[in-house]
């Protein structure tokens, strides 16, 4: 799950320098210095909830990490939908150490996969009944995620 | 069909288990009073729900409620924001063999952690209370269900029972119930002083027309006696005896129970027996009718008596002596009248008429009542020492019991007496009345079973509750009642306390299945009392 996002200089340390003072549009800055596009990178960091291993889907952390120069790819709505059928990845998320607070996410993946279903609005109610669960003693945080559904 | 209702969360045999409702099952679609059955892993318990109440996981959410987002309301409900019950466990049953013959025993345990909850079925209502046969009366229904719900009458009239609740509220629709019950289903006789002739021929019935009483259904199993012929024969009333009571029926000890109700000091009531050793069995005749001062003089010094005492005593006797029904000879034995029909397996409902003033329902009641003990405790005896079969027991039903019970005269009067040594001479009592408060306790500690209607008025709920196990959550479901058609039954004629809609009473259709019901002997009987007219 892609748990943040960021453009950075290629070198690390080196702040990009804002420009364009005098362009009209975005792109008339690219234009006018073509070597940004090599010069700036853009990186994600995606959480691991769950993995896939002899065809079932598993909710939880797998016995070993991602490999070094795995591709990447964007789920499709059928593997979102398989996924989500169970809520236990919850958990992962509500306690991962992310850089963007957990309700976010939580929220924001709920979201995405709400559109996966047949009907968006059982699945947000049986996730939200999920997460009333979780977070049975703290409603302040509940009431947050479930602010940032609809 | 069971449906589920939660799971058990905590709780104590003393205080009930707390059950978690599930998610879809709403607060507003449980009531008190209602039954559910706990499947523990090797019991299954039943129960009634005694109390609901809402709970929430964290406390913040009362302090800041979310709004009105129908969204959130539905992921919170029954997550964050659950309702509970309160079940108090009554009856267990267990898988084995010898518990299923037993059938259902009182708890001793409770159901473990998670245990599932479900609404009683008719199955499971049915096995607690049995099926309707021919010992078990139909009396009504449990809420919100079509069970019938039966009461075991032989074993009912075992011990003296009692009807209370507030004026209003069905006690004499259930009591008829109950009596109509007693002629089918029980070897017993029925007695009934009817203080507002509600029972022999027709009873009242608010905001409609009157209904059926005893003896327009079974005609030929009850006998109507009056005191008032006068009043029988306005209301077109078929009476098979008119009681009348002599002046030297009436013995000292029917008089010191009308103390307080004739304004008669103690020092009068002690006279009275002074007067019956002197003047013996027309002592009241002779009492009230003594007028001349000198020889009122002349008594009373010789007795011992003060004058004002006399006095006192003459105008409480006056009182009595005006009474129509009392006159100087009685013309026939009300009381072997009495028996003679009960004898007969009959059911006697005696109807006072107009005279349903307090002082003249307890002095005919008690008077009967001392004869027919006294009677039958002499057959009771006999039987007994030649070791043959006793006297059919005998069911006593008054009404205002308070009256007889109060716990100033409870250890004089007959009722009190009968309602304290119970069965052993086969007479026990059908108590009626609105202010159980007013009886003594040691009284209705000694009711086996007690038909409550509502009642509100805390000395009166404690009275009733008195002596029984899980009084408080009783105490809810009593508080609760409906005021009208609706009972709690409880004590020993019930395997758990039973809150029940009183069957219907009153339509052509009721009257037939009441009817329908009476058992062969007595179809048989009617039949034969038919075929004797007309030969």
């Amino acid at each position: 799950m892609v748990a943040g996002a960021a453009t950075t200089s290629l070198e690390p340390g080196r702040r990009p320098i804002a420009r364009g003072k005098d362009e009209a549009t975005e792109a008339d800055i690219y234009r006018s210095s073509p070597q940004l596009a090599s010069l700036l990178r853009s990186e994600f960091t995606a959480l691991v909830a769950g993995f896939r291993q002899e065809g079932g889907c598993h909710h939880y952390l797998p016995p070993v990490p991602a490999r070094i120069h795995g591709f990447v790819y964007l789920c499709q709505p059928e593997e979102t939908r398989e996924f989500s059928r169970s809520l236990a990845f919850l958990t992962v998320l509500l306690n991962a150490r992310l850089e963007v607070p957990a309700e976010e996410l939580v929220a924001a993946a709920l979201r995405v996969m709400a559109r996966c279903h047949d009907d968006p609005h059982a699945f947000l109610v049986a996730a939200g009944k999920e997460l009333a669960g979780l977070l049975s003693g703290d409603f302040n945080r509940l009431k947050a995620i479930l602010g940032r559904l609809s | 069909m069971t449906s589920r209702l939660g799971m058990v969360t905590s709780g104590s045999l003393e205080k009930g288990v707390e059950v978690r409702l599930d998610g879809g099952v709403s607060v507003e679609d449980m009531a008190v009073g209602r039954y559910v059955t706990i499947e523990g892993s090797r019991k299954r318990f039943f129960g009634i729900i005694s109390d609901i109440s809402l709970g929430v996981t964290d406390p913040s959410l009362t302090v800041a409620p979310p709004g009105a987002d129908p969204f959130l309301s539905e992921v919170l409900s029954g997550t964050s924001t659950f309702g509970t019950l309160r079940v108090a466990p009554y009856l267990t049953i267990s898988g084995d063999a010898d518990s299923i013959l037993e059938g259902p025993q009182p708890v001793k345990t409770i159901p473990g952690h998670f245990s599932a909850v479900n609404l009683a079925s008719q199955a499971d209502i049915e096995l607690v209370f049995g099926k309707e046969d021919e010992k078990r009366f139909h009396i009504g229904t449990p809420l919100d269900m079509e069970t019938r719900i039966c009461l075991n009458l032989p074993e009912l009239v075992k011990r003296s029972n009692g009807v209370f609740g507030k004026s209003g509220t069905g006690k004499t629709f259930l009591t008829r119930l109950l009596l109509i019950g007693m002629l089918q289903k029980s070897a017993a006789a029925n007695l009934i002083f009817d203080m507002h002739s509600e029972y022999g021929w027709a009873g009242t019935r608010e905001g409609g027309a009157p209904v059926k009483a005893l003896k327009q259904l079974f005609p030929s199993r009850v006998a109507v006696f009056t005191l008032d012929e006068e009043n029988a024969r306005r209301r077109q009333v078929s009476t098979d005896f008119v009681v009348r009571i002599g002046y030297d029926e009436i013995a000292p000890e029917d008089i010191a129970l009308l103390r307080q109700t004739l304004n008669l000091t103690e020092l009068a009531v002690e006279a009275v027996y002074q007067l019956r050793r002197r003047f013996g069995r027309s002592w009241l005749q002779d009492t009230v009718s003594l007028e001349d001062a000198e020889q009122i003089r002349e008594l009373t010094e010789a007795l011992r008596i003060h004058e004002s005492t006399f006095q006192n005593l003459q105008r409480g006797l006056g009182t009595i002596r005006r009474l129509p029904f009392v006159v100087a000879h009685a013309p026939d034995n009300a009381v072997e009248r009495v028996l003679g029909f009960l004898d007969q397996g009959k059911h006697v409902v005696l109807e006072f008429g107009r005279f349903n003033d307090i002082a003249a329902y307890m002095l005919v009641a008690n008077l009967l009542t001392r004869r027919i003990h006294d009677r039958y405790r002499e057959r009771t005896e006999r039987a007994m020492a030649a070791g043959s079969a006793a006297p059919t027991p005998l069911v006593i039903t008054i009404e205002e019991a308070h009256k007889f019970l109060n716990p100033e005269i409870a250890g004089n009067t007959i009722f009190g007496i009968i309602a304290r040594e119970m069965r052993k001479y086969n007479v026990s009592l059908l108590v009626i009345d609105q202010r159980p408060s007013g009886i003594d306790t040691e009284v209705m500690s000694q009711l086996g079973t007690k038909i409550t209607c509502l009642l509100d008025n805390e000395k009166d709920i404690d009275s009733v509750l008195s002596g029984v196990s899980g009084k408080g959550t009783l105490k809810t479901v009593l508080a609760r009642l409906e005021s009208r058609q609706q009972a709690l039954i409880f004590g020993h004629a019930v395997p758990m306390p039973v809150v029940i809609r009183i069957r219907e009473y009153g339509s052509e259709n009721s009257y037939r299945h009441l009817q329908e019901n009476a058992p062969g002997p007595a179809r048989e009987r009617t039949e034969k009392d038919v075929e004797e007219l007309w030969q």
